[in-house]
């Protein structure tokens, strides 16, 4: 029947518009300002990093300028930014993000 | 954004919320949303029918259960992700661009298929089979059907259409307090009605009967024809208040609620609201907090007419009302009192519910059983409102008879029914009395001994009054014992209760002799402590108007009592301190004085006999009571003194007393003629009456009893003998 056809053509159509949703990359910029340790409290309450872990990533991000914080979806990518922007411009820390899809 | 959303988009919001902390994940993102969604029925619904819906839900979850959790030990604390905050804002837009009032399910999906790089969406479309045009007007289509709608604003929460089941309306009469619920909603100002009636008078079902008239009134009916030009398109909303004020918690919010409420009325029109207790909109208590209480904001509504508003209320409520109102808020309606209806209204309103009655209990109702009913409930239950007190029974005895798999219910169940709610034997007192009446002389005289005139004059008196030939408008009698003590006026007022199955309620009046005692009887003005207790005196008569009321050392009661006192002879009426009026009209008034009493004693001794005995103590009487006070007594029962004969025949009967009791331990009694001789000359004392012999008993012979039976050889079963001696009693005891 012609209009089960053109059903199918529209699924296949939609299939093959609709990608993946992609993954994205956050990442924890350098400052000034920012305190060692309130890089590692954030890393371990909003971002769910070990101890160790987030000292490494503060580490990094002194030495390199920026280090990859993980790999989340868009939203939660910019759910958990917007998150640890917040706390860290509470304590007057110019804290910065980035966000970057993985192609 | 200032635009509300639909009861679907909300609840589904709160699902999200659900399956967000279940999981204990910090966000509540549009995949949450949309398993939220999922957990609708109707929307479920339609995107199976546009898709698979299980296929999403799965796919949905898979995605949930990859998320982070919070850890346990740490606060969970949920917020929207950024893309949920950005599919609202999205939502909203598209809303107010189609110039919607409000969001609906439509746009929030809609919005889903414009995020980013979305799980959501992803897997939305992948369980579409439909386009995505498509699925949206499935829903689009489907909102106005299922609760999505425009119209399930807030108001329509909280205002219902006000109708009402098509049986159960039989209005009987009434019509006059209907056409002046017309007149006073079409004025132009102030046109809301106030129904002021006590409760079950009917003023509900008037409320249901106008609606129905309103509800039938199609073009061209009679009813349309018969109601006035104004009120032809008119519509009853019923107000839910305890909705209405449910999730209120900040200050503003009531105000803002009934702000929305009367605007969106105002500009229907023709919006009549009705609001079923007077009380639930408060008004009651002087508030002076500031807060506002529901009729107060109400007020300017009130006063423009382009909202009618039809409130009931008790008389007491309103009286209440009145005294707390601040800003003259009664002034604004217009009373309408509705009376209880006549006997037989009330006779033909509850022929008109006996089918509905009949049907849900599955009896008969006999011929006669609604007339009886409202006799019945007239009588003995004086402090409710008919026709709701005869329904009640009927009810109730329905009930009964469903129990008892009796299929018809006749008048003895409905007796049964009334004896259950009141606490009255009706059966007794009704199916008894003719013989009781007939012998109650003579049976009081089995119980006083001595005292024939007193007995005579009382059980005349109360005779007549049974037989309907005194004044209706009193007590069935008022009478004033005198005479000395002990000789049995208490007991006659006993006696008298027991013999006409009613209960007695006796007063110590010497417990009232100060000059607040009065609040004690009838309750404390209002404003003192123990206003809400009431009067232990009107309470007593309100619940049981059939009774014997007995007063005793009358001339000991304050001032104040005996004014009291003389409204209820005359009138037989009280009004109690919450200003509701009992009824004295089936009640014996007994009062009993020791006023002149030593002039029955000293005319006895002295010369003059009897006859002049009764002329000093009337003498007496006149004197410690006041003319007015006489002059209301059905009679002065003057009680005689205590004489040897009468001492003989109390004697013998509390021996009798003792014997019985000795009989459940199977100890026999044996007074010897010259004990019983002793005792008496002991026990005859014309100044203390027969409460002496009760003394010279307990002191002479019950001791030696006593001794026996707790100490003695044997503890029961024998026979003892009671002879005199030279100092006193001597019992022996003997095998039985």
């Amino acid at each position: 029947m012609p209009q089960q056809e053109r059903q199918k053509q529209s699924k296949a159509i939609t299939r093959t518009t609709v990608k993946e949703p992609r993954k994205h990359r956050v990442i924890v910029l350098n400052d000034d300002f920012t305190t060692f340790e309130f890089v590692i409290e954030i890393m371990m309450t909003v971002f769910g990093k070990t101890y160790a872990q987030a000292e490494e990533i503060a580490e990094t991000t002194h030495v390199q300028q920026k280090a990859l914080v993980g790999i989340y979806s868009l939203d939660m990518a910019r759910s958990k930014v917007a998150k640890a922007t917040a706390l860290a411009r509470a304590e007057n820390f110019p804290l910065g993000f980035e966000i970057e899809p993985e192609e | 954004m200032e635009i509300n959303q639909t009861a679907q988009v909300t609840n589904a919001v709160v699902e999200a919320y659900g399956i967000a902390t279940e999981k204990r994940h910090e966000f509540l993102t549009p995949e949450h949303l949309l398993a939220g969604y999922l957990k609708d029925r109707d929307f479920w619904d339609v995107f199976e029918r546009c898709g698979d819906a299980q296929e999403l839900e799965n796919s949905l979850y898979a995605y949930l259960n990859s998320l982070d959790s919070v850890p346990e030990d740490q606060e969970l604390a949920i917020d929207f992700s950024e893309q949920t905050k950005e599919l609202f804002q999205t939502a909203g837009e598209a809303a107010m661009a189609a110039m919607a009032k409000t969001v609906q399910t439509h746009h929030i999906i809609y919005a889903y298929f414009h995020l980013e790089d979305s799980n959501a969406r992803f897997h939305l479309e992948n369980a579409l089979d439909t386009s995505i045009p498509d699925f949206l007007n499935s829903l689009l289509r489907n909102s106005s059907e299922n609760g999505d709608s425009e119209d399930n604003t807030p108001q329509d929460r909280w205002l219902r259409y006000f109708t009402s089941p098509d049986t159960d309306i039989n209005l009987v009469g009434r019509k006059e307090e209907i056409g002046k619920i017309f007149r006073v909603l079409c004025r132009k100002t102030k046109s809301n009605v106030l129904l002021v009636g006590g409760r079950g008078v009917g003023k509900t079902a008037i409320v249901r009967a106008f609606a129905k008239t309103l509800e039938s009134a199609t073009p061209g009916s009679r009813q349309k024809r018969e109601l006035p030009s104004k009120l032809q398109e008119s519509v009853i909303l019923e107000l839910n208040v305890s909705t209405l004020l449910n999730g209120t918690q900040y200050r503003g919010d009531l105000e803002g609620r009934v702000q929305e409420i009367m605007n969106a009325v105002s500009e229907e029109g023709d919006m009549i609201i009705y609001v079923d207790e007077l009380r639930s909109l408060g008004g009651m208590n002087k508030s002076d907090d500031g807060s506002k209480d529901i009729l107060s904001l109400m007020i300017p509504y009130l006063k423009s007419g382009k909202v009618k508003f039809i409130i009931s209320a008790t008389p007491e409520d309103v009286k209440k009302l009145s005294s707390n109102d601040q800003y003259g808020v009664l002034s604004l309606f217009r009373q309408i009192d509705i009376e209880e209806p006549s006997d037989e209204e009330a006779q033909k309103i509850l022929e008109g519910m006996i089918p509905s009655l009949a049907g849900y209990h599955g009896v008969k109702y006999m011929k006669g059983t609604a007339a009886h009913a409202v006799a019945m409930s007239r009588r003995y239950m004086a402090d409710r409102c008919l026709p709701d007190k005869a329904a009640d029974l009927l009810d109730e005895a329905g009930a009964y008879a469903e129990s008892l798999k009796e299929p018809k219910v006749t008048n003895t169940l409905i007796d049964k029914a009334l004896a259950d709610i009141c606490r009255i034997d009706v059966q007794a007192a009704d199916e008894e009395v003719k013989d009781d009446l007939y012998n109650m002389e003579k049976r009081l005289g089995q119980k006083i001994f001595g005292q024939e005139k007193a007995i005579r004059q009382l059980s005349e008196a109360i005779l007549m009054s049974k037989a309907g030939l005194l004044d209706s408008g009193k007590t069935v009698g008022n009478f004033l014992f005198v005479g000395p003590t002990g000789v049995g006026k208490t007991e006659l007022s006993k006696a008298l209760a027991q013999q006409l199955h009613v209960p007695l309620h006796r007063f110590d009046m010497s417990e009232y002799s100060e000059k607040h005692s009065v609040a004690k009887l009838i309750g404390s003005p209002a404003g003192y402590v123990g206003y809400d207790d009431g009067g232990i005196l009107t309470d007593a008569i309100r619940r049981n108007p059939h009774c014997v009321l007995l007063l005793d050392e009358i001339e000991k009661a304050h001032e104040d009592i005996y004014n009291l006192l003389l409204q209820v002879m005359d009138y037989a009426v009280i009004t109690d301190n919450k200003g509701r009026k009992v009824d004295f009209r089936n009640v014996v008034v007994i009062m009993t004085s020791n006023a002149g009493a030593r002039y029955a004693h000293k005319a006895s001794v002295g010369f003059h006999g009897k006859a002049d005995a009764g002329a000093a103590m009337a003498k007496e009487v006149k004197s410690v009571f006041a003319p007015e006070f006489i002059n209301r007594l059905t009679s002065v029962v003057v009680f005689n003194d205590l004489d040897e004969k009468m001492a003989g025949l109390i004697l013998d009967d509390k021996i009798k007393k003792l014997q019985e009791r000795l009989y459940a331990r199977k100890i026999r009694l044996e007074i010897t003629p010259e004990a019983y001789e002793r005792l008496l000359k002991e026990g005859f004392s014309p100044e203390y009456g027969a409460r002496e012999i009760e003394r010279v008993l307990n002191s002479r012979l019950t001791p030696l009893l006593m001794r026996e039976i707790l100490f003695g050889k044997r503890k029961e079963n024998f026979t003892a003998k009671v002879a005199a001696d030279s100092e006193g009693l001597k019992i022996d005891t003997a095998r039985p």
